[in-house]
């Protein structure tokens, strides 16, 4: 069914289904009425206060409530941008000097950051935004396809990139990936991943378009896998839409020895390639689950392409990721940039982002025109990585064409760790290697500073997952006559290869 | 293994850590998951310990010392 606002599918699946829990944090459940109203009140209290198609920063604990101020924001025709409480400070000033946003929702845990990151602008309670009075109703006209949220990625000179996606690609996404994937209402999910970047939203329409349940899965249970399962088997989760590194992480830790998920219908993986081996252990321990390989990029909605992953796999063969949702269309562009059947990955229709939020030298870089129909077609995105059709037509991932890698399901650019690195002092120079077998991130660097010295500097300007596993010093590195440092002479040297 | 290696493997993923007193390491959120998959990936690729599922809970992976009773305790079963 068409709907003009992606509101009207809440409302939709409320009036169906008003008492069924939408989502749980462990603590706080809210059902499909009560998720209604908390974002129908969040968006009359935000309109209350003048706001209006603009930036509503969200600094809130990763939770049901969060999800309800998300959804509040677009009520007000707003577009939301997730600041998470464990950026580190230096990355959320960095994204609040772009934004500039006159209002910040919040909660009382997060209310001093929350002031102190932005102090002219206003800042309004959850509690008390999602108890005003609001309309019954959330809107069901369409907000001038205006923005619908930004989400902010690592960017290679070390200012982060904000992806501003409007409302109609996140309706696109709602008319197509929970029909592809074959959703509907009995399905539990568990979501792994954190509520600042755009992995969640398939989660989101399961539950918002087709009257799913899902529990936002507590972070500290991926340090016990066994618990992790069990909390999974109690709540009778049955949908698994996570980064393949977590899916690994379950079945490296051996945990199907002790526990096994026993209702898994759907299990879908992406943003990295799953090892054949870990997907078998999967595969094993939930016969009965059907598996998808999704492909996308955050500058296109989250997910484009889908395959079923069906029997056993061959070991030798990449897994493909698949074709692309109806209306989305693939390029695979030659170095020439001419259409062929391998080369860089170019996606175009609905899915395509905005740009860069304020940033129109790198949106420019990475939209381009329409590479088959230059005058009429709309703006494609340049994914940036490498591509091949199989004998199917399925799209094969091969890899990245420059030094962006994925690492624990987040997308970073070794660029900004070694950007931030020399911004340290006594940094001269310094390159950033990935060592993708270990899935570890190696820093060396040249220059009289200390190892531990950009340990502690890299923890306050890069979030968690891109600070390096290992920091050595060296006396020099490897140049190329260009100038550049010579990133495979640095491999043959460290890791001799 | 000896107690040294243990502390070398932790320390290739947290030098600024002082794994010899720290406790709380997951607890205070020290090491994440991710950690964890390679502490027992190293274990079982280098030293052949292999730790079962049931072994890896928080309590194990609080302190470097709580490590390495369970593992003296793999290797002496």
């Amino acid at each position: 069914m068409y709907m003009k606002s992606f509101l009207s599918y809440l409302n939709q699946t409320a009036d169906l289904l008003p008492d069924k829990l939408a989502f749980s944090d462990g603590e706080q459940g809210l059902t499909f009425r009560e998720l209604r109203q908390a974002a129908a009140n969040v968006g009359a209290c935000l309109r209350h206060s003048g706001a209006k198609a603009e930036p509503v920063g969200v600094l809130m604990e990763r939770g049901a409530p969060e999800i309800a101020a998300f959804l509040g924001v677009l009520e007000a025709g707003c577009f939301y941008v997730p600041l998470d409480e464990q950026m580190p400070r230096e990355r959320l000033d960095r994204i609040v000097r772009t934004l500039c946003p006159r209002f910040i929702l919040t909660d009382r845990k997060n209310l001093t950051a929350a002031e102190g990151l932005c102090p002219a602008a206003e800042h309004l309670l959850y509690t008390g935004a999602a108890a005003f009075p609001g309309p019954d109703r959330l809107r069901d006209e369409s907000a001038a396809d205006g923005l619908a949220y930004v989400v902010f990625t690592s960017g290679s000179t070390g200012e982060p990139k904000g992806v501003s996606i409007r409302e109609s690609s996140l309706l696109d996404y709602a008319a197509t990936l929970p029909e592809a994937l074959s959703f509907d209402d009995s399905l539990i999910f568990g979501i792994q991943s954190p509520l600042y970047f755009d992995a969640w939203l398939k989660e989101l329409l399961g539950v918002i378009v087709k009257g799913a349940t899902a529990y936002l899965l507590p972070r500290e249970l991926f340090v016990n896998p066994v618990s992790l399962i069990q909390y999974i088997n109690e709540r009778q989760i049955n949908a698994l839409c996570w980064v393949s590194s977590a899916f690994s992480l379950v079945s490296r830790l051996r945990t199907f020895y002790a526990v096994v998920p026993e209702h898994l219908k759907l299990m879908c993986f992406g943003s990295e390639v799953l090892p054949v081996k870990q997907l078998t252990a999967w595969q094993k321990a939930c016969p009965d689950a059907r598996v998808f390989q999704l492909y996308g990029a955050t500058e296109c909605t989250g997910m484009s392409f889908y395959h079923p992953v069906a029997g056993p796999q061959d070991p030798a063969k990449p897994v493909p990721v698949g074709k692309p949702f109806p209306g989305t269309r693939l390029y695979l562009l030659d170095d020439e940039g001419q259409p062929s059947k391998e080369g860089e990955i170019v996606i175009g229709g609905p899915c395509v982002m905005a740009g860069y939020y304020k940033d129109p030298v790198r949106t420019a870089a990475a939209l381009i025109p329409d590479p088959v129909d230059p005058e009429h077609g709309e703006l494609c995105y340049r994914t940036g990585d490498h591509g091949r059709l199989d004998e199917n037509g399925d799209l094969i991932f091969v890899g990245r064409r420059d030094q962006q890698i994925k690492h624990m399901g987040h997308r970073v650019e070794l660029g900004e760790i070694e950007a931030a690195a020399l911004s340290l002092k006594g940094v001269h120079e310094a390159v950033c290697m990935y060592v993708a077998d270990r899935q570890r991130i190696d820093l060396f660097y040249t220059g009289p500073a200390q190892p531990w010295d950009l340990v502690v500097g890299l923890k306050v300007k890069l979030p968690g997952y891109m600070t390096p596993s290992r920091t050595e010093q060296r006396s020099e590195l490897p140049h190329l006559p260009n100038g550049k440092i010579d990133r495979r002479a640095i491999e043959q040297k460290e890791y001799g290869k | 293994m000896t107690f040294a290696q243990l502390l070398d493997i932790l320390r290739d993923l947290h030098p600024d850590i002082d794994f010899e007193t720290a406790e709380g390491l997951i607890d205070h959120k020290v090491l994440t998951s991710f950690d964890v998959v390679s502490i027992v990936a190293e274990l079982s690729e280098t030293y052949d310990v292999e730790l079962g599922a049931v072994d890896i809970v928080p309590e194990n992976f609080n302190s470097a010392r709580a490590l390495f009773a369970l593992i003296q305790r793999i290797e002496n079963e």
